[in-house]
């Protein structure tokens, strides 16, 4: 500190013996070197001494590095104290930075003002040094303090181990790796399993698991009355499902979970887009022909790069559809861009929790503070997506669409695309500002300018079809228009040419040019990414966009060893990002999806925490089960069905849900974390309406293409006026128009995934808005006498009719005490009330016992 | 067990509806398979009340038209104090507040003739002249105000509480939300986003169905009907499940369902409420929509044992709101007119009923005004201005009559005692009697809590 003290006074000698000419500015000097400087000094500079070892970061010794700041921005505005980040710290009315940090020693307010004074008068620093550069800092320089990797705690970065089921006598567990793996756990344990589930359970289980619907009733029986052993009937059973198409729809939704998938930005307007529904048909399709995870994963990160190396132009378009899990990333604010750090950080996350299962944003404004992950991890990924170009729909201020990506991907194809909508946004921008005041002058003297060119040339016309023309005249006349010709071209290119056909053609043409561009493309554009300018990006320091670090090279996690990676080329990045990814022997990849299709079937991972497998995720329940999993998974192709096959296929999956053969497994494991039953479930949102429908039988099967939503011009949507759209339909769930900033009426209030962020599981609350839509909805009632109907028309007695109930919502027919029940409420149903419920379509009494067994917790639950 | 694991449990059994007071049996049931975590959360600390109203002012009060009186403004009408950062073409020109200030006959408080019935109340409040924000627009600084988050969807206050503290009364929702209109950022200011969706704010829309689906499909006797072989069903099929806490707890929200569709009718019903009640609030009898109404039906919906209610004010969609953005700030008075005298009167009632001390009123505004004029001199309109506003705290365990915080001479920024948003969260979390450091929720990787890694409690404003 005393080495400190010698410099301050050495510059304060050097500062002292400046000439200063100018009496306002000598003055300055002097308010500086009797107030400020001492006051620096005394207060700040003994932490602030810009010395290696200083406890304060920023410098307080020069205006420099007072001005460039720190991690918290410009240190001061010279001539604004108000925006000045020192007077704010040291006032106290920061909501973060404080300084002096002891209350004790906070500076009076004479002394605040002060500061204030010297920053509003310029800031005036007798001899300013220069500003450094940015640099561009080598990797172990970046990393450097971010927490260590290590083996135990960070298993999960480890490679996978290669690991044999373990030896097990009993021949009801010795079977099957999978529950070879399970039952010796529970062996460990003392615990003891279940029995099997019956027939009727089992199908039900399994048709809504890999379907999202019930079984109908014909397939129930057959199933029950197959005379083959229960391990085969049932694997005929399984084949039949993964074969249809409802598997990957059911699929589908729960990866369009993870992609966090939906119709609208979510910006303030929450503007639609139009052609976000053939991503999710493309992953609805892409499962249902068992695409391999790894092309799966290739073509939604890199699918336009992709397309490059292909003839096959379907198969170009699917791959440019496919990058609509990173085009789909969320929007915020009114403007394009304004808000880009914050969509990437949405790229980010959903990767980071989505595939990895790394909370990778954790790492936007510091290190992890938990897991081995640098800062300078998160920009090497940053600057791969900000070498990206994302589309837009438009937004709120700056209406229309830009950076669609032609279906058909190619270098000309892309120029026309942004030729096209450059030239609309052209248009839009006349079109917007053509009565602000400042253009007035201007398009004023431009109609001057032409009516008067118009009357010349009409009358030098006149005068030179005249035999004996007046050549002075003429002569005149042209100079004249010569003049104004030169006038209106110069008007045309008034404020760089923007206003050139509105003055050209006017409004109205400009409108209708509009929209005849508008509504004929001459290329199929699609929501989805392409290449833009490959850079490597700046370290946002405390994550600000604006106050940017050093120059960080595009990589991956470099934590994540045991796996090659590759060197980024001349693109953005992504591609390379998928290769890494995507190589087979990538720690994470194949361990977070495995675990993930685990959590569908068994309601719980392997690890509890699918989207983070970091420090403060779970640990897995059965780590070599989960290996074993994934390397047979890699091995055999990264095939989903083979995946779902093989596991529904075990003896733990056929499980009874019952309380428990022994009483002792409860209370030892209440979780079922070691799989001594099967998990009982509440349907998710969408298999409710799903089955509802299904049984009703106003279920639509086929699948649906885009919307019933307007093009882009046809609107302009805003923070006053957002856009908000339900649409009545009978479809599955998974194709309903999906909004980030609305929640669907009845999806919403079963718990459907958030649409602003990758979900990895969902809740299943039961409260009484839940209760109220069941008991009063018109939706329960049109479905409930869809059913009732249904029923009354198939079945000739009571009787039977309940019977064919049960049959449809329960899977079972009905037993004799439930059937003497059901008759007496429809009795009193019919005798009560003096006022009756008139439905013209069914007896009421039907659409009231449908609705009942509709919302009862045998049909909403899967044992 | 993992902190992940308790959480997990945690949540669980707070979504099955367990975390209520009143359901004794399910609760038991739940702590067969949950252990302690179905308890209801008791506050970190003595309450200072018990519910929270608040205020919402849509579209941005200007606080030097309202609260913050600044003579200088009057003094240096249309006076330019030079240009705005980064918009070196914009002169700003001063402009006087349109209303005259005058002060409450008790404390002394200064508030404009714009609120001439609050002014008369304003004894009771705590008024914070010091606030301020991260953002300039409406959205982002509505949620910032509502979720403390300017960007990435987060929960709400009332979710927080909702989570935090539970409910008196389950047959009504703990956080419920009056709102005639969409508001800005739409449903995601009352959202319980990762918090259980039993938080998630139920909103009212005054009129005749207030709540959805809560007009009975079918006449009550055949209702009855209907959810009594419901029961049976349930029950029956509960035979073999006995340790599952969910099916108990889908059982008894129908039972809670059959009570608020006969309750909330009742609870919104004004026509019970006495003329001279009617009155203090100017509000006509039968009329269940005006702002009046909603106040007292935020009155009432408190009584009957709702934690936290927000009235959310804009006569028509966004646009017909507070925002005086190229707009005559004239505008105010219309608004003004509106809340005045029900605000007021609520605050009046509420001390005769004795429940002022049991509940937190917030009079809050997403962001203030310019002082000076926004379309150049001489023009009618007051920009956004998240660096400074005002707004006002009363009730339970607020300290009556004071003022805290400064702006400078002109209100443009805050000088002393600065109350950013986090720390209004902070204080109000606080006088609920939770801490705000610790009243945190596990989800994707780390603890999230109402104030992120910011805000402290404001003590010179406690009683």
């Amino acid at each position: 500190m005393i080495r400190s003290r010698d410099t301050i006074f050495a510059l304060l000698l050097m500062a002292a013996a400046l000439p200063a000419a100018d009496p306002e500015l000598m003055a300055k000097h002097e308010f500086f070197e009797l107030k400020v400087r001492p006051l620096l000094l005394d207060r700040c500079a003994t932490c602030h001494s810009g010395e290696p070892d200083a406890e304060g970061p920023v410098s307080m010794l020069s205006r420099t590095t007072i001005v460039a700041g720190g991690d918290y921005g410009p240190g001061i505005v010279p001539g604004r104290s108000e925006d000045s980040l020192l007077v704010h710290a040291v006032r106290r009315t920061h909501k973060e930075l404080r300084m002096p940090p002891d209350d004790d020693d906070r500076l009076t307010r004479e002394e605040s003002d002060i500061l204030a004074r010297w920053i509003d008068d310029g800031a005036v620093w007798p001899g300013s040094d220069k500003a450094p550069g940015s640099k561009t800092s080598d990797r172990a320089e970046l990393h450097a303090n971010s927490i260590p990797f290590d083996e135990a705690l960070d298993w999960a970065l480890r490679p996978r181990q290669v690991v044999a089921p373990p030896d097990i006598a009993d021949p009801r567990w010795s079977t099957n790796a999978i529950d070879r793996f399970v039952h010796a756990h529970r062996l460990q344990q003392g615990i003891a399993a279940n029995g099997e589930a019956d027939r009727r359970t089992l199908i039900r289980r399994v048709t809504l698991d890999l379907t999202g619907l019930p079984p109908l009733p014909l397939a129930v029986e057959s199933f029950v009355n197959d005379p083959a052993d229960n391990a085969t009937a049932f694997a005929n059973v399984v084949d039949r499902l993964l074969a249809s198409d409802q598997y990957g729809e059911r699929q589908g939704r729960l990866w369009l979970d993870v992609a966090r998938y939906a119709d609208t930005q979510g910006d303030v307007g929450d503007i639609p887009i139009q052609t976000a529904w053939l991503y999710r048909n493309w992953v609805i399709n892409a499962l249902n022909r068992d695409i391999p995870y790894d092309r799966f994963l290739q073509a939604q990160l890199a699918g336009d790069i992709l397309s490059l190396t292909t003839e096959d132009e379907r198969l170009k378009r699917e791959l440019t559809i496919a990058t609509g899990f990173i085009a789909l990333s969320r929007r915020f604010g009114n403007k394009k861009k304004e808000s880009m750090h914050l969509t990437i950080e949405d790229t980010i996350d959903t990767i980071g929790r989505g595939i990895l299962g790394l909370t990778l944003r954790c790492s936007r404004c510091h290190d992890h503070k938990f897991d081995p992950i640098s800062n300078a991890d998160y920009y090497g990924l940053y600057g791969i997506f900000e070498s990206t170009t994302y589309p837009w729909m438009g937004m709120s201020v700056e209406k229309s669409p830009s950076d669609l990506s032609p279906a058909i991907p190619g270098w000309e194809a892309r120029e026309k695309a942004t030729a096209y909508w450059d030239l609309i946004a052209r248009y839009e921008y006349q079109i917007n500002n053509h009565f602000r005041p400042w253009l007035k002058p201007t398009l004023v003297e431009y109609k001057d300018v032409t009516g008067k060119l118009k009357l010349l040339e009409v009358e030098l016309a006149t005068l030179q079809a005249k035999p004996d023309n007046d050549v002075d005249r003429i002569n005149k006349l042209q100079q004249q228009i010569t003049g104004l010709s030169a006038r209106r071209d110069k008007l045309l290119k008034v404020r760089g040419g923007t206003f050139r056909e509105l003055m050209l053609h006017g409004l109205t043409w400009l409108k209708s040019e509009k929209l005849r561009l508008a509504k004929n493309p001459e290329v199929e554009l699609v929501f989805a990414v392409g290449e833009g300018d490959a850079h490597d990006t700046k370290l946002h320091r405390r994550g600000n966009p604006t106050n940017l670090g050093d120059v960080v090279p595009r990589h991956f996690i470099s934590t994540i060893t045991g796996v090659q990676h590759p060197t980024i080329g001349d693109g953005s990045g992504r591609l390379e990002l998928a290769q890494w990814l995507t190589d087979p022997d990538h720690p994470l990849t194949a361990r977070v999806i495995v675990n993930r299709i685990w959590q569908q079937h068994f309601g719980r991972g392997l690890v509890a925490t699918p989207d983070n497998f970091g420090r403060q995720g779970s640990a897995p329940s059965h780590p070599e089960l989960l290996d074993w999993l994934a390397n047979r998974f890699v091995e055999g192709g990264w095939s989903f069905k083979s995946l779902h096959r093989l596991i529904v296929l075990t003896e733990t999956y056929q499980l009874a849900s019952t309380d428990g053969d022994d009483a002792a497994a409860f209370e030892q494991d209440p979780n079922n974390v070691l799989l001594w039953r099967y998990a009982r479930r509440r349907l998710d949102a969408e298999s409710i309406r799903d089955s509802i429908l299904a049984v009703s039988g106003q279920l639509q099967k086929e699948q649906p293409a885009a919307h019933d939503i307007d093009p882009w011009y046809k609107h302009r949507y805003s923070l006053n006026a957002p856009f908000h759209k339900e649409i009545a339909t009978n479809h599955r769930s998974v194709y309903l128009l999906t909004q980030r900033l609305f929640r669907h009426s009845l999806l919403g209030l079963f718990d459907s995934p958030d649409r602003n962020t990758s979900t990895a599981r969902r809740d299943s609350s039961n409260v009484p808005s839940q209760a109220l839509f069941l008991m009063n909805s018109p939706f329960i009632k049109q479905q409930a006498t869809a059913l009732a109907q249904r029923v009354i028309v198939e079945d000739r007695n009571d009787e039977s009719r309940i019977d064919q109930l049960y049959r449809l919502i329960y899977s079972r027919p009905v037993q004799d005490v439930e059937r003497n029940e059901v008759m007496t409420f429809l009795k009193q149903y019919r005798e009560a009330g003096g006022t009756p419920h008139v439905s013209e379509t069914a007896p009421v009494e039907y659409v009231a016992l449908c609705r009942t067994l509709l919302t009862s917790n045998e049909f909403f639950f899967v044992d | 067990m993992s902190p992940e694991e308790q959480s997990i449990s945690r949540r669980t059994a707070l979504q099955k509806g367990i975390g209520t007071l009143s359901l004794p049996g399910v609760a038991a049931v739940a702590n067969k398979s949950t252990a302690a975590a179905s308890e209801p959360r008791t506050p970190h600390s003595l309450p200072g009340a018990k519910h929270v109203i608040v205020l919402y002012m849509s579209g941005g009060y200007s606080h030097v038209d309202t609260f913050d009186p600044k003579p200088r403004l009057s003094r240096d009408h249309e006076t330019s104090i030079g240009p705005e950062l980064g918009r070196a073409d914009f002169e700003r020109y001063l402009k006087a507040p349109l209303w005259k200030f005058r002060p409450n006959q008790h404390c002394g408080t200064q508030v404009s003739d714009l609120f001439p019935h609050i002014r008369d109340v304003i004894h009771e409040a705590a008024v914070i002249r010091s606030m301020s924000c991260d953002h300039i627009d409406h959205g982002q600084a509505t949620l910032q105000l509502h979720t403390g988050s300017t960007g990435f969807a987060m929960p709400s206050l009332g979710s927080w509480l909702s989570w935090g503290l539970g409910t008196f009364n389950s047959n009504l929702p703990a956080h419920v939300v009056i709102s005639e209109h969409r508001p800005y950022a739409g449903p995601q200011i009352w959202d319980a986003n990762f918090l259980p969706g039993v938080h998630t704010g139920v909103q009212i829309k005054p009129g005749p169905e207030p709540l959805p689906n809560l007009i009975p499909a079918s006449p009550a006797g055949q209702q009855d009907l209907e959810l009594g072989l419901l029961e049976s069903l349930n029950k029956r099929h509960l035979r073999d499940r006995s340790t599952d806490p969910q099916l108990a707890a889908r059982n008894s929200s129908f039972r809670t369902a059959r009570g608020l569709q006969d309750m909330a009718p009742e609870v919104l019903d004004l026509s019970r409420e006495s003329k001279r009640t009617l009155d203090l609030y100017g509000a006509a009898p039968g009329d269940q929509t005006s702002y009046a109404s909603q106040v007292l039906m935020a009155r009432r919906l408190v009584e009957n044992g709702v934690r936290f209610v927000e009235i959310v004010d804009a006569v028509g969609a966004c646009r017909d709101n507070w925002d005086a953005a190229h707009r005559d700030v004239g505008s105010h008075a219309k608004y003004a007119k509106r809340v005045d005298q029900p605000i007021a009167a609520l605050i009046t009632d509420l001390k005769r009923r004795g429940m002022f001390d049991d509940v937190l009123l917030v009079f809050c505004t997403e962001f203030g005004r310019t002082p000076w004029a926004q379309d150049g001199k001489g023009t009618k309109s007051r920009a956004h201005h998240p660096h400074a506003y005002s707004c006002w705290l009363a009730g339970g365990g607020v300290k009556r009559g004071t003022v805290h915080g400064k702006t400078d001479d002109i209100g443009n920024r805050v000088v002393e005692d600065a109350v950013h948003i986090h720390d209004f969260h902070a204080t109000i979390l606080h006088l609920m009697g939770l801490n705000h450091e610790r009243l945190t929720y596990r989800h994707a990787g780390r603890d999230f809590r109402l104030t992120d890694v910011y805000g402290k409690v404001i003590h010179e404003i406690l009683a």
